[in-house]
């Protein structure tokens, strides 16, 4: 091998050297945007999703429903199913609506409501709205090895983060989320998140198509897979309103 | 004017094209429902005769079907229909068994068929004409403010379908907080009543198939002392008559309607509010009271060998040996306007219930109800002084003055187990504050949920808090799988059949009267596509 | 917010121009069916008659005159301009009637009239069905009409037994004419509705209350024996005599009419008041109530018996 092409060589290996020394230096807050991005980061996202739930005894049923999300406002549209025409919109923290078809009538919906299960699932109305990770919670890195960081995340007082303490598994250098856990007050772990199936959904659109949702006090769970996956749509703010809601009435 | 119409129409669509959808795919959904409703009677003294029950009342199967269209992102159009068989058999007579509507009777409804336009002719504006259903109002059910279509209690157990009605709707959103909303409704409908209502009007019989009562019109004191003397001496039949000497024919009750001139025609409007965490609302509504009030009722007496008066019927079931009796009644639709405000509040903790409350001003017509009688073809003096000879009774049955009716409700849940509703309403759906007043209710609704929600258990009641009548519908409801759903369920009334005094309107039950319904038991399956 | 203030306007206006509505049911009805009150109303003919058909000397104190706008009510007839009154107070009615083919209906001669009633009553604590059929013989001439009580049949069904139950009119209430019944008005071609009283041992045949045994006033000794009221005689079930005032007020209905005769259904009230009796056990008073189940019933025709005795022979 030739001086020069060891040089070279050498010389990679010290940027790459360099290169995971920064990323060392990375601060858990800095982590968790990076994070968030991926998973929120886009001006606004759209998802076709269906939502498998799996009861303990092995039984299934689906629903489908879409998303329409663009910062902390998010519309939902169930498509199949005894719900099917119904919607939620989320405006901002505090002020969700609900269109009923059988009473053809948008109805708030209170912050009692928002502790029900979202259909039924392992998904609470509170995950549904659950629309930003560093607005909610701090963090701190409890752990990592080569391809993840862990994070022990801590709600915001006065936030609406859904649960008092998560923990987010991040992936090294996709900062995927690839799986999270929300904790009560006492710290006993509620519910898990698994995000699996990196796909590409078009123009290098990276996302997990697969979310398995683990009720870890009585083991149920809820799979939730995205068939369709848009970004950056230029989704007027119009399409957040109760004026959207009264139309597909 | 048809073509006229229909061009100017195309023209609003054509403003409003916006991007139009790739293919028919895109624009077109279609959503339904099956059902089928089997229901049962569990009683046997709350029909037309002593007796009568303990049968089907119900077997019918629905089938919905919602169309929508949306060609482009600006245009929608919905047809709603449903299509209904009733499951009972109503050939009579042999003819009528070959013919399959005979044999298997339905009935085809366009519940709703319109086209929406939206940003036409100004950005921030929607329009919406056709066949639709209007909702009004924040609380639950019971909301004295959604004055627009009438209701179709046809099912008792159904408290929130609507008759639908040709509108004009024009939205307005001006800001973020503030919705302006205009409906114009050209026809008046009535609301839909129960089968049971016949009996509002019906006749009572003893064992010896003799009249034993008949519906009280609304009469002051004073007219119930004319009536309550109407077949004694001291009346104005001059002599005794045992209620069994009287045959009476059926009573016909007949509906004065509105005429179609643009006078009877609705309007309201409405402004909502967004404030933190309260939403309120504003509204006005002029038309008409959708549920009949008594209006005029005259009694036509034949004597034994006699003649009718002509001037109202005749009987078509003389009995030549006794006093026979044809009562017809007229009920009209009274004008109203509304002046409504509601609100609701939804709290951040959520350990903090859900509050809501509804108030409506109801300015109304005033209504007099007036009562003859003719003996032999002659108009009666129901007065007691010869020298000014009464022959038409006339009784308040709606002073005309203002009231309101108003609900306040109450809501809470914890977690997917349980739900609680709670309800004060002030006047009821069919209550104009006429003779029979204005009633006060408490509406109770708990529901608790297991299996993922799969099973839901619900009990719903309502107390008449004035006259101590009430209802409860239990209510088991699973869904067998997803956009199926199986219930069971029983509704049953207490109170009085018949009213505390015989002869005084105000005293029927509300819900003790014959007229409100069967106590039952059903079963529904229902199938969502 | 000009919007708003706009759609305020609008309320506000529409209150002031929309109120002062009003449906009057009484009015409505007044329009559709206008009534003259010039003109006399059936009410005016229908009236109860409670006119003795005796003579002056007979007639109770308060009965009241028969009307004198004498509108027939009868399809056919103008109940002919003067003379068409029916019972008059004094005379107890014309025998003639002047009706609107022009010949005259002449109820001269004897008439039969039985009045068959049917009831029940509790002696014995079950109700018991009794038919009570009172015979009149009516005699008219050109004084009026004169009744004769001729007598009562009483016919008790004991479950089989018609023997159980037997009582005695007294003779004395038979011949007393002052019966306090009022005429029976006829028209032209039928008896219409009307309401008649008969009353035993009252003065009043509208006294209100009935005399009692602590009370007499108002009763009438009717037969003379020195016993209040009218002694009425049972032989059975125990034998003895009671004392009582009775007033029945009869409603008749319209009559269907055949040759020389008239039938038509009638409707009783039997009000009665113990004054004593023979025996304590005679002393209590057993409403009877008339028996829906059957039709009770009148008919008037002519007969050739000239007194009670042979018309009762037949009987």
């Amino acid at each position: 091998m030739r001086l020069r092409t060891v040089g070279r060589m050498l010389a990679v290996v010290v940027a790459l050297a360099a290169f995971s020394g920064t990323a060392q230096a990375e601060t858990a807050a800095e982590i968790l945007v990076k994070m968030d991005k991926t998973v929120n980061g886009f001006d606004d996202q759209f998802m076709d999703n269906t939502m498998t739930i799996i009861n303990i005894d092995g039984s299934k049923k689906s629903y489908r429903f879409s998303i329409l999300q663009k910062g902390e406002k998010r519309l939902i549209r169930f498509s199949t199913g005894e719900m099917k025409g119904m919607a939620n919109l989320i405006e901002g923290a505090g002020r969700v609506y609900a269109y009923l078809p059988g009473q053809k009538k948008v109805r708030r919906v209170s912050a009692h409501n928002m502790q029900q299960s979202f259909a039924g699932s392992d998904f609470s109305n509170d995950d549904m709205a659950f629309t930003s990770w560093p607005g909610n919670y701090t963090a701190e890195i409890k752990s990592q090895d080569d391809n993840y960081w862990v994070l022990a995340c801590t709600a915001i007082p006065g936030k609406s983060a859904p649960y008092p303490a998560a923990e987010a598994k991040v992936r090294k250098g996709t900062y995927q989320l690839d799986a999270y856990t929300f904790f009560d007050e006492a710290g006993k772990p509620i519910k898990s998140f698994e995000n699996s199936d990196l796909t590409d959904f078009g123009g290098g659109l990276m996302r997990n198509k697969t979310v398995l949702v683990t009720d870890l006090r009585t083991g149920h769970k809820t799979q939730l897979e995205i068939h369709e996956f848009k970004v950056n749509q230029k989704v007027p703010d119009s399409k957040f309103t109760q004026r959207e809601l009264e139309w597909g009435r | 004017m048809k073509h006229k119409t229909t061009l100017l129409f195309a023209g609003v669509i054509l403003l409003a094209s916006g991007s139009a959808k790739a293919n028919w795919a895109e624009m077109i959904s279609l959503s339904g429902s099956l059902e089928s409703d089997v229901r049962f009677i569990t009683d046997n003294w709350r029909g037309a005769k002593k007796g009568q029950g303990y049968e089907f009342e119900m077997n019918r199967n629905d089938i919905n079907l919602r169309l929508r269209a949306d060609p482009t992102e600006r245009v929608q159009a919905v047809v709603d229909t449903r299509l209904r068989f009733f499951g009972f058999n109503e050939a009579a007579t042999l003819p009528e068994l070959i013919s399959r509507e005979r044999i298997d009777p339905f009935s085809f409804q366009l519940t709703e068929a319109y086209v929406a336009v939206r940003g036409v002719p100004w950005s921030k504006m929607d329009i919406k004409i056709g066949r639709m259903i209007q909702t009004w109002g924040t609380v639950d059910m019971f909301n004295p403010t959604d004055n627009l279509n009438a209701r179709d209690f046809s099912d008792p157990l159904n408290f929130m379908d609507k008759v639908p009605n040709q509108m004009l709707e024009i939205d307005i959103y001006p800001t973020d907080w503030l919705t302006l909303q205009a409906v114009w409704v050209p026809t008046f409908k009535p609301s839909q009543l129960p089968p049971s209502a016949v009996l509002g009007f019906a006749l009572e019989y003893d064992d010896n198939g003799c009249v034993a009562g008949f519906p009280a019109p609304p009469l002051d004191a004073d007219g119930r002392a004319v009536l309550g003397s109407l077949f004694s001496a001291d009346g104005p039949f001059g002599m005794d008559l045992d209620l069994c000497r009287l045959n009476f024919a059926n009573p016909e009750v007949r509906t004065v309607m509105p005429k179609a001139g643009i006078s009877n025609s609705q309007a309201a409007a409405r402004a909502k509010f967004q404030a933190g965490p309260v939403d309120f609302s504003l509204s006005y509504y002029y038309g008409r009271f959708k549920f009949p009030v008594a209006y005029t009722a005259v009694a036509d007496v034949m004597s034994p060998g006699g003649k009718t008066s002509g001037f109202v019927t005749d009987s078509k079931t003389i009995d030549p040996k006794k006093y026979n009796v044809k009562y017809v009644a007229e009920v009209m639709y009274p004008r109203m306007q509304v002046i409504g405000a509601d609100f609701a509040y939804s709290s951040d903790n959520p350990w903090v219930p859900g509050f809501k409350a509804e108030a409506a001003l109801i300015l109304p017509e005033k209504v007099d109800f007036g009562m003859s009688a003719f003996l032999d073809g002659e108009k009666l003096d129901l007065g007691k002084d010869p020298a000014n000879p009464m022959r038409t009774i006339t009784s308040s049955n709606g002073s005309g003055k203002p009231f309101v009716k108003a609900t306040v409700g109450v809501d809470w849940s914890y977690s997917d187990i349980f739900y609680i509703n709670l309800m004060y309403v002030y006047g009821f759906f069919d209550e104009f504050n006429d003779r029979f007043g204005l009633h006060h209710f408490f509406v109770g609704a708990t529901e608790f949920k297991f299996l993922q929600s799969e099973l839901q258990i619900r009990m719903s009641s309502v107390l008449d808090m004035t006259d101590l009548s009430a209802m409860i519908y239990p209510q088991l409801t699973w869904i067998v799988a997803p956009a199926v759903e199986l219930s069971f369920g029983y509704m049953h009334f207490f109170g009085d059949t018949s009213p505390r005094d015989p002869l005084d309107f105000a005293t029927k039950s509300r819900f003790g009267q014959k007229a409100t319904g069967r106590n039952v038991a059903f079963m529904k399956a229902k199938v969502t596509f | 917010m000009r919007t708003l203030i706009s759609m305020i306007f609008v309320v506000a206006l529409g209150a002031l121009v929309a109120c002062g509505w009003h449906s009057d049911g009484g009015k409505t009805l007044e329009e559709r069916y206008p009534h003259d009150d010039g003109m006399p109303t059936p009410k005016d003919t229908q009236e109860p008659k409670d006119v003795s058909n005796e003579p002056d000397d007979n007639k109770p104190d308060d009965s009241e005159s028969a009307s004198d706008d004498s509108e027939s009510g009868s399809d056919d007839s103008e109940s002919a301009a003067d003379d068409s009154e029916s019972g008059s107070d004094d005379s107890g009615g014309r025998p003639q009637l002047d009706c609107s083919d022009g010949q005259p209906v002449v109820f001269f001669g004897q008439w039969a009239v039985e009045l068959i009633q049917h009831g029940t009553f509790s002696p014995l604590g079950s109700p018991l069905e009794l038919t009570i059929t009172d015979h009149f013989i009516v005699k008219t001439d050109t004084n009026g009409f004169h009744w004769e009580f001729c007598d009562e049949k009483l016919l008790v069904d004991n479950n089989g037994d018609f023997d159980t139950f037997v009582t005695v009119i007294p003779d004395a209430l038979k011949k007393a004419p002052k019966t306090g019944i009022s005429t029976v008005t006829p028209e032209c071609n039928r008896i219409p509705p009307q309401t008649i009283k008969w009353t035993w041992g009252l003065e009043d045949p509208n006294v209100n209350p009935l005399p009692t045994e602590d009370e007499l006033e108002g009763h009438w000794d009717q037969d003379n024996d020195g016993n209040p009221g009218v002694t009425l005689s049972v032989e059975s079930p125990i034998a003895g005599q009671r004392y009582l005032a009775r007033r029945i007020t009869f409603n008749l209905f319209d009559s269907s009419s055949g040759e020389d005769s008239w039938e038509g259904i009638l409707d009783f009230q039997i009000e009665e008041s113990g004054l004593g009796a023979s025996s304590a056990m005679l002393k209590a008073v057993v409403p009877i109530t008339q028996n829906h189940m059957k039709t009770s019933t009148y008919r008037v025709y002519r007969t050739d018996a000239t007194d009670c005795a042979s018309l009762m022979s037949s009987k």
